[in-house]
């Protein structure tokens, strides 16, 4: 039964009400993070435990805390931060592309087994393999170097899997037809499925961007030079168990966000699609 | 990557030429050698200082210094050393984990090289593994009771007195906190800084006769378990589930801090650097200090232990080592960075050399406190397994968990852990 036109309106009234309570229990926090980077130290935690609106809009704003930021060793993070997750982002499309062209299009002995153990690597706890993965990189004095930041995590099982399901929705005969046109297989990845792949490499993309922009204890194992500082790792030093400089935090911590969010929204589209679209469409 | 290292050719070859140009002095001059040294996170004033005094004093070693993030310095710490290379030269050692390093052979002996007579006896203690000095005491660390005077006057309570020989017991200060919450303000009466750290919460138990864990360091069924420390955690619950005077979750140390600054906590048990966090961030509040209080049935205990450093027994280069390990060992460096961070001196000499720092209600409690009643952790390779496990325990238990179940169930996971190290 179809209910009445007033009945249908509260119901849209209460679905709407319930969706800005999901929005703001989700939301307020991050606003709470951007406020606490524009107001006065003192004032970050006074209405912290009696939450009101006063929580939510400070009395003052001030620039001391971002202008303390720049100061500081962050404008060096963020710039070492885009190097490794652009180059990690441009290298790694390439390469998980290729090993996902090869598992769905090629058969070659041990595929099946090989592909087991290209999904085994994302399952696998980083912290399992850091001891093996720091003596390689000391191994090839790679230490304190953007190769010991990008490097291992070029190669992301995750993005080989979603690469692969893509391409094995590509119909063979494509493939099949190129070739008898005399294309080669390198043309016909460059050429042919790449560009029918925009919204995987959006997602592939994005997914090793933020791995990169959120990496924190490999580059502080790996390359915890002040010259090779990350985000996180400048964000995490203005606290210690002692003492925290809040609006330090604040205001580092706003930043990272804002920043991370650039690719988000240029490339939410194509992200979309792709989680939404199954691989045999 | 080829770019970069194309970039640092060269600037290598712009160094040589002005090397050359300058008349070849520079280039006969000796390399200095360099020492890696992971170093706590500090910020940077109070670390740099210390490194640039040693250089100068030293210009054949330059020290290429890695300050690591409180969160993640022991794991860092643990996979470098797992890797059991030279790297790193020197690192930063919490002084309950010597026990851990040494049993791993990951410490340098420096019995031969300290002078054990010149240290604090709880920093001696800490240093301490298999009868040999394993780790550098650095700096050592107390506690007291910070209250807001002004929720005091407000409330009608008389304030806690500095003196150790009228100590409040923490019947007493349960009942002025009960008179000094206020909800309807978000006003909390009493807040541990460290609300599910060992460091903090051992002494409750310990305070009561409790021994947290079994003198050979290897079992804790028995005695993190043991009705002292089930008494003294179901003490702790009820002020967070029954009494409701202190703020439930508040896990972060440097949360109770700030609430106590902005004067949303009337009684803080925190360390002794939060005094300068206190006054600098807020200069208009009007607090004093007190000792730790103890339970009416049982003894004053209070927690110590801190930042100690270690050499790597790996390294090749132990000439420069040694020498890093003499010159951080001198009084005049350590009357710098006590100057830098004020953390309970270790050298003894200190207390002496700086008397008129020392001429405050804090410091007298302090040194008080070191001399008769601070307890070191417990002394056992698997400390990090022991700390983490006892941590879950404590956070289940403030949030309402059942405290001998609680802790039992902690008991047998450490001994469990333990065995490894048998």
């Amino acid at each position: 039964m179809t209910p009445a036109p007033a009945g249908r309106l509260v119901l849209g009234a209460l679905r709407y009400a319930a969706m800005v309570v999901v929005a703001a229990v989700l939301l307020l926090p991050i606003w709470w993070i951007l406020v606490s980077a524009v107001r006065p130290g003192s004032e970050i935690f006074r209405y912290a435990s009696d939450v009101g609106w006063r929580t939510l809009v400070p009395e003052q704003l001030t620039l001391e805390h971002v202008r303390t930021m720049l100061g500081s060793d962050m404008p060096r993070a963020v710039f070492n931060s885009m190097v490794v997750s652009l180059t990690t982002v441009a290298a790694g499309t390439m390469i998980n592309a290729a090993a996902g062209f090869a598992f769905a299009v090629f058969a070659f002995p041990f595929k099946r087994a090989l592909f087991a153990f290209v999904l085994l690597t994302f399952m696998m706890p980083f912290e399992a393999i850091v001891i093996p993965l720091y003596t390689l990189i000391r191994t090839l004095d790679w230490t304190n170097t953007y190769a010991a930041l990008i490097v291992p995590d070029l190669a992301n099982g995750l993005v080989v899997f979603l690469f692969r399901q893509f391409f094995l929705g590509i119909p063979r005969e494509i493939y099949e037809a190129a070739r008898v046109d005399g294309a080669s297989w390198w043309t016909i990845f460059l050429r042919l499925t790449m560009p029918l792949s925009g919204p995987t490499i959006a997602t592939a993309a994005l997914m090793q961007f933020i791995h990169q922009w959120d990496a924190f204890f490999w580059p502080l194992v790996a390359a915890s030079t002040p010259e090779l500082i990350v985000v996180q790792v400048a964000i995490a030093r203005n606290i210690t168990l002692e003492q925290a400089n809040w609006g330090g935090l604040f205001a580092s911590a706003s930043t990272a966000i804002l920043l991370a969010m650039i690719p988000f929204l240029l490339l939410q589209r194509y992200f979309i699609r792709t989680v939404t679209a199954s691989p045999d469409k | 990557m080829t770019k970069i290292a194309r970039r640092g050719l060269g600037r290598l070859g712009l160094a040589a030429g002005a090397a050359a140009t300058l008349g070849g002095g520079a280039a006969r001059a000796q390399t200095p050698t360099t020492l890696k040294v992971i170093w706590m996170g500090w910020p940077d004033n109070q670390v740099n200082p210390l490194m640039e005094w040693f250089e100068k004093r030293n210009p054949s070693i330059k020290l290429a210094v890695e300050k690591i993030p409180f969160n993640q310095i022991f794991q860092t710490i643990e996979v470098r050393l797992q890797a059991r290379n030279a790297d790193p030269d020197i690192f930063i050692c919490d002084s309950p984990l010597t026990a851990s390093y040494g049993a791993r052979g990951h410490l340098m002996d420096l019995t031969p090289h300290l002078d054990a007579s010149r240290f604090a006896k709880s920093a001696l203690a800490a240093s301490t593994y298999d009868g040999k000095l394993a780790s550098a005491p650095f700096g050592s660390s107390m506690q007291v009771m910070f209250y807001n005077k002004a929720l005091f006057k407000e409330a009608g309570v008389a304030p806690p007195p500095a003196d150790v020989a009228q100590r409040w017991t923490w019947e007493k200060t349960v009942e002025a906190a009960r008179k000094l919450t206020d909800a309807a303000k978000g006003q909390w009466g009493y807040a541990f800084e460290q609300s599910e750290r060992p460091y903090q919460l051992l002494p409750l138990g310990q305070s009561l006769g409790g021994v947290a864990l079994s003198p050979d360091g290897f079992k804790a069924t028995g005695f993190i378990d043991s009705p002292a420390f089930v008494e003294a955690y179901t003490w702790m619950q009820r002020l967070y589930t029954d009494w409701k005077v202190s703020p439930q979750g508040q896990f972060d140390p440097n949360i109770p801090v700030e609430m106590f600054g902005n004067g949303k906590i009337a009684m803080l048990v925190a360390g002794t650097f939060s005094v300068a966090t206190l006054q600098q961030r807020f200069p208009n509040l009007d607090f004093g200090v007190a000792p730790i209080p103890y339970f009416e049935k049982g003894k004053p205990v209070t927690p110590t232990g801190a930042w100690h450093f270690a050499i790597n027994p790996r390294t090749r280069n132990q000439a420069q080592t040694l020498t890093f390990l003499n010159d951080f060992m001198t009084e005049e460096l350590h009357s710098l960075w006590f100057k830098l961070r004020p953390y309970p001196p270790v050298l003894k000499s200190i207390w002496d050399s700086e008397k008129a720092t020392f001429d405050t209600d804090m410091w007298r409690i302090v040194r008080h406190e070191l001399d008769n009643t601070a307890l070191p952790r417990p002394a056992t390779p698997g400390f990090r397994e022991y700390e983490d496990l006892v941590r879950v325990a404590l956070r289940d238990i403030q949030t309402g968990a059942d405290v001998k179940t609680a802790l039992s169930g902690a008991a047998q996971r450490i001994d469990r852990e333990m065995q490894k190290y048998r």
